[in-house]
């Protein structure tokens, strides 16, 4: 070691408290900054990954950064709906695969979101189980890899769908739901869902019901309100079941039309350039009661604000910048007043300038050095250790 | 007078601040090998002067300074600097000792802020044969802050000895010590003066310590010369 790094070392250790406030304020000026920008430029990549990803995506009319948002990030934004009978039409059209997704319902306290959708969208996001099947059945569920591991939840076990009206009655109970597999890590928000058939979710809706059978001859009389040609009317009081069972799972039904079966987003594949050109066109029409989008558009108008947001905080970190720069500056200037002395000693024995000039030089490098690295670990443990881009949405 | 044989002649040396009102005039001044001198004189006399010009810490506005075969007077910052690492060791009033090092690297500084010395194994041992022969070789590994007033000084002379010095300087070493202590001090000076064959040259205010060496020069307050 030579001997300026040497004496610039004795001196940082021996004022330890003095260099610890110095990295600290250097740290903390550089942290902010460099986390806020890796942070961005993960949400940069990850949003823009998912969205170029996703060719179109149809919703109801309304803000379109939160039906982007719901349909590829699953977050929490109220987004009204379109149909089944709009899946129905694009099918019918033959200009690519509809995706249907219904994404009102949640597991965990609203904490996990369920997606209600195809099989397809497991193909088109390439989702793989690690263990189990996907869910092929009513009431299965197979869950993300990172929700799992946090509920410590695999096939064979049961999870509920959060109660939709807590003091309401009316509505339906919560449905348990059988875990049959786990995917495997897809570093998506796919994640941190819970996936089920679309049609199960509409039995979470309370659009779908299974219940005891009324035409058999054995049912309790008092439950039978009404029975004539065009059906059975019910007392409320019939059972309703809130799980799906080998024994009970020929007795869901829905009486609904399909232009009455919700949906929040539909992904649309289409199958060529033509074909995506003729669906924009088909929903820019001003009678269409739902809207097209292309998620890349929404994302990068999404992130210019963004951007543009982070330019003032750049100008705030900026500014503490100059301040802690100032403050070293003013430490500096102190602390070669009150080491003018040591200096002069040093003088008289013989230092050279260049080895004063080194010894106070490689101090600062030092102290430098600490908050860079310091910095580079915290910024790091704060890009590590936020969640996924869909927890922070 | 001077000799041919001196380590440090001064010859028609003038020396004056820039700030003006303050003139020292040397016309001949010579310092034998081995010779222990004392330099006294009022406050403002010129004592920190003339020991900064034989160490090459000021250079004369005229006149020549010559230590150990080395014009100083005519030499470079940065030659008289090497110069002086090598071939003087001083010992400070307060001894100027670096709070952040031990008494070891203290006493090995000479050796850190060097180039042209190296720092060996032989070094190391020299380090702890003085702080041996000075008493405080238990005292090493301390920090300054954690030794007593007289163990301070010895570090303070074991640094001036570290590389071995032809000339010892020494600015008011017994200035805040008490009589006692003032002489044993001198003892440890002269004593590791003669066994390191040395010059020794101490400015001090003590009179009562002259007839302990072997001259004494005077100097004038605020006027030009010495008087031996």
């Amino acid at each position: 070691m030579s001997g300026a790094l040497y004496l610039a070392w004795r001196y940082v250790l021996y004022h330890r408290v003095k260099t610890l406030i110095l990295v600290v304020s250097l740290t903390v000026s550089m942290v902010l900054p460099l986390a806020t920008h890796l942070l961005i430029e993960r949400y940069d990549q990850q949003l823009r990954a998912r969205a170029t990803k996703t060719p179109l995506l149809i919703g109801a009319p309304g803000k379109r950064f939160d039906l982007v948002l719901k349909a590829l990030y699953f977050t929490d934004a109220q987004v009204d709906s379109v149909h089944m009978s709009d899946v129905e039409e694009l099918r019918a059209g033959s200009w690519g695969t509809p995706i249907p997704l219904e994404l009102s319902y949640t597991v965990q306290r609203g904490e996990f979101p369920i997606v209600g959708t195809t099989l397809d969208y497991f193909g088109f996001r390439k989702l793989r189980v690690a263990e189990g099947t996907l869910p092929l059945r009513l009431g299965d569920t197979v869950l993300g890899a990172d929700l799992a591991r946090e509920l410590d939840l695999g096939p064979g076990d049961h999870i509920f769908s959060d109660q939709r009206q807590l003091y309401d009655i009316t509505q339906t109970y919560p449905l348990k739901m059988k875990i049959v597999g786990v995917l495997k890590k897809a570093g998506t928000p796919d994640d941190l869902a819970a996936f089920v058939d679309l049609k199960t979710t509409w039995i979470i809706a309370g659009i779908s019901h299974g219940h005891q059978d009324v035409v058999r001859p054995d049912i309790d009389p008092a439950m039978i309100m009404q029975r004539d040609e065009e059906g059975v009317v019910t007392n409320p009081g019939i059972v309703e079941y809130n799980e799906v069972t080998d024994e009970n799972i020929d007795s869901f039904h829905t009486h609904a039309q399909p232009e009455e079966l919700p949906l929040s987003a539909i992904i649309v594949l289409p199958d060529s350039p033509k074909a995506a050109t003729i669906l924009k066109a088909e929903y820019q029409r001003l009678d269409r009661a739902q809207r097209m989008l292309v998620p890349a558009d929404v994302v990068d108008e999404l992130m210019a604000r963004v951007i543009r947001v982070r330019r003032l905080f750049d100008a705030c970190f900026a500014t503490i910048a100059f301040a802690t720069l100032l403050f070293l500056v003013l430490v500096v200037l102190l602390s070669a007043r009150l080491r003018a002395r040591e200096m002069e000693i040093m003088s008289h024995i013989g230092c050279s300038r260049w080895t004063a000039f080194n010894l106070h030089a490689t101090e600062l490098g030092i102290v430098l050095a600490f908050s860079v690295a310091l910095s580079g670990v915290i910024a790091g443990l704060v890009v590590a250790c936020v969640p996924q881009l869909a927890h922070i949405l | 007078m001077i000799d041919s044989e001196d380590i440090i002649s001064l010859e028609d040396v003038a020396f004056g601040y820039p700030t003006g009102g303050f003139e020292l005039h040397i016309p001949a001044l010579g310092i034998r090998p081995q010779e222990r001198v004392a330099v006294i004189g009022p406050s403002g006399s010129g004592k920190t002067t003339l020991i900064s010009l034989i160490a090459g810490l000021l250079t004369p506005r005229s006149g020549h300074v010559r230590v150990a075969d080395l014009a100083l007077s005519a030499a470079s910052d940065t030659h008289r600097r090497s110069f002086r690492i090598a071939n003087i060791g001083f010992v400070f009033q307060e001894f100027e000792l670096l709070d952040y090092l031990s008494v070891r690297e203290n006493i090995l500084l000479p050796y850190r802020v060097s180039n042209a010395l190296c720092l060996t194994r032989d070094v190391r041992d020299r380090a702890a044969e003085l702080a041996e022969s000075l008493h405080i070789a238990d005292k090493l590994g301390r920090y300054p802050r954690k030794l007593s007033q007289g163990e301070r000084q010895r570090v303070a002379i074991c640094r001036a000895l570290i590389t071995q010095p032809a000339l010892i300087i020494a600015d008011e070493p017994t200035g805040s010590l008490d009589v006692e202590t003032a002489a044993d001090m001198l003892d440890l000076l002269f004593t590791v003066a003669e066994q390191h064959d040395a010059t020794l040259l101490v400015v001090t205010h003590d009179r009562a310590l002259l007839d302990r060496f072997d001259r004494t020069l005077g100097m004038r307050a605020l006027t030009a010369g010495i008087h031996a």
